[in-house]
């Protein structure tokens, strides 16, 4: 402890920093350099020690799960209110969170497609006030193929058809760059 | 009013939960935790609620007014089926059932929430 | 390949058996998985949480020094999770992000159990976790640096572990850690200070 001529918090920083610029006072003072080497060693020590317990967790509580599941669904951001053809006695809409649901499924149809967002532009609290869509899509495996954003457009074109009553005046493709898939990744 | 009727009423709710759930394309039923729209639907008349009813166990929301009774309901619906004709049917079912229960006008609130 | 069975939940499945099945979330990375749940997908907030959650759910339990305190802290801190994710800029790093959100959860309730009365300028000082890996007569045994640091960590005083777990394992900002804590900036870092003394030398001694 004695003779350091740096400080610990120096050292961590540094550490934070990954150790760049490149610092000769830590790095070529032998003292320093053991200190450092030691600090590093206990931060990868720490995320050892806490992945240690938690892959001595027990399986997640089924109950436990499913009542988390229940608040989030509770707290599902529905978005605006889409109203539908309603008569008489009946009120019935439908809510912009289903909508997208709707538009994410049929985007994940398409083989090697999936929707990384969309979203809804116009007034859509207006019956047949015309809508604009914009998904955003990414290719799950492999190298984008422009078709397959045309397959999206059909795709999603159909099931709003099909399943809500929005005017759509036209669904935008835009396709994102993300990284998507991690074959080492434990469910 | 008295027990009996809320017991009635819980009874009706959970009929109408059963009924719901077996037109086409319903997936679940779900609570909707809308304070704001029934603070709206007592202001605008309903200043008489006698008696909101929310059966345990059940989702759906039956409210009894002096002029009316308000049935709503939050609604998932299974991929591949139509929003606007799921609820339609929905609505046609719960009014079907409310008919001849004696109960002052029937109206019902629809909103599907998810598909798929 | 990349199409999965339709997950079962707990809903009754009607759905139609002309359309295909979504695609498989669980091979999908955090990054993905963070901007769909962001985006309102359920599914994919499910299988971030289920991917995290041992690991939420250790760190919690190491933060309040109870099992049944962490579940309500990850409990809470789950919703959360769920409500702030569209304000996340940084998708790729949620992991970090909703570790951060479980050691804020974890203080509102260690902060709740605390009288009003006794806290001034008083730190709030996080309860020591009393498990069986700290046992004493189990650590005097271990022989690996991962049980040594065990020790160490439990031999240091409240606030300079929970200064050091926020830091090295949370990657909490010294702002942060003050808050949680109930203390100082300055008097975060001083805890963190000592903490690395201490923890350095303890591991120089077993060389």
């Amino acid at each position: 402890m004695s003779g350091r001529t740096v400080t610990l918090e120096r050292l961590a920083h540094y550490l934070d920093s990954g150790r760049v610029p490149y610092d000769p006072a830590i790095e070529d003072d032998p003292e320093n350099a053991s200190q450092l080497a030691t600090l590093a060693r206990l931060r990868l020590l720490s995320g050892e020690l806490l992945a240690d317990e938690a892959a001595a967790e027990p399986e997640p509580d089924v109950g436990w799960i499913a009542g988390v599941m229940e608040r989030v669904r509770q707290e599902a951001r529905s978005g605006r209110d889409i109203p539908l053809d309603s008569a008489g006695p009946a009120i019935l809409h439908m809510t912009e969170g289903a909508v997208r649901g709707l538009i994410r499924e049929a985007g994940d149809s398409v083989a090697g497609a999936v929707v990384i967002s969309c979203s809804l532009r116009g007034d859509v609290s207006v019956p047949a006030a015309p809508v604009r869509v914009e998904v955003v899509i990414s290719a799950l495996r492999g190298q984008f193929v422009p078709v397959m954003a045309d397959d999206v457009r059909e795709a999603v074109t159909l099931a709003l058809l099909r399943q809500t009553e929005l005017d759509v005046e036209a669904v935008d493709i835009v396709v994102g760059d993300v990284h998507l898939l991690d074959v080492g990744a434990t469910s | 009013m008295n027990d009996s009727s809320g017991v009635r009423l819980r009874a009706l709710a959970d009929e109408l939960d059963a009924a719901v759930l077996a037109v086409p394309g319903v997936l679940r039923i779900q609570p909707r935790l809308d304070v704001a729209r029934l603070a709206r639907r007592v202001a605008d008349g309903f200043a008489a609620v006698r008696q909101g009813v929310h059966a345990p166990g059940s989702r759906v929301e039956v409210t009894v007014g002096p002029e009316a009774t308000v049935v709503s309901l939050d609604v998932a619906i299974a991929r591949d089926h139509s929003g606007p004709v799921v609820a339609r049917a929905v609505a046609e079912t719960v009014l079907l059932r409310l008919a001849g229960e004696g109960l002052p006008e029937p109206r019902v609130d629809v909103r599907i929430v998810a598909v798929g | 390949m990349n199409l999965a069975a339709r997950p079962q939940g707990l809903d009754a499945d009607r759905g139609g058996p002309s359309a295909p099945p979504p695609i498989t979330l669980t091979s999908a990375t955090d990054g993905l998985l963070a901007r769909r749940a962001a985006d309102g997908d359920e599914r994919a907030f499910e299988t971030l949480l289920r991917r995290h959650l041992s690991l939420m759910t250790a760190y919690a339990t190491r933060l309040t020094g109870s099992r049944a305190d962490a579940s309500d802290a990850v409990q809470e801190a789950s919703i959360a999770i769920w409500r702030e994710l569209p304000t996340l800029t940084a998708p790729d790093a949620v992991r970090g992000w909703m570790m951060k959100i479980v050691s804020r959860k974890a203080f509102d309730l260690i902060r709740s159990r605390k009288p009003t009365a006794d806290i001034d300028d008083a730190a709030v000082v996080a309860q020591v976790p009393v498990s069986d890996q700290d046992d004493p007569a189990r650590l005097a045994l271990a022989t690996d640096a991962m049980s040594k640091l065990r020790l160490a960590l439990a031999a240091l005083p409240d606030l300079q572990r929970q200064s050091w777990l926020l830091r090295e394992v949370g990657g909490e900002s010294y702002g942060e850690i003050a808050e949680h804590l109930g203390i100082t900036t300055t008097a975060a870092r001083g805890q963190l200070a000592r903490a690395r003394e201490n923890l350095t030398r303890e591991m120089e001694a077993w060389r």
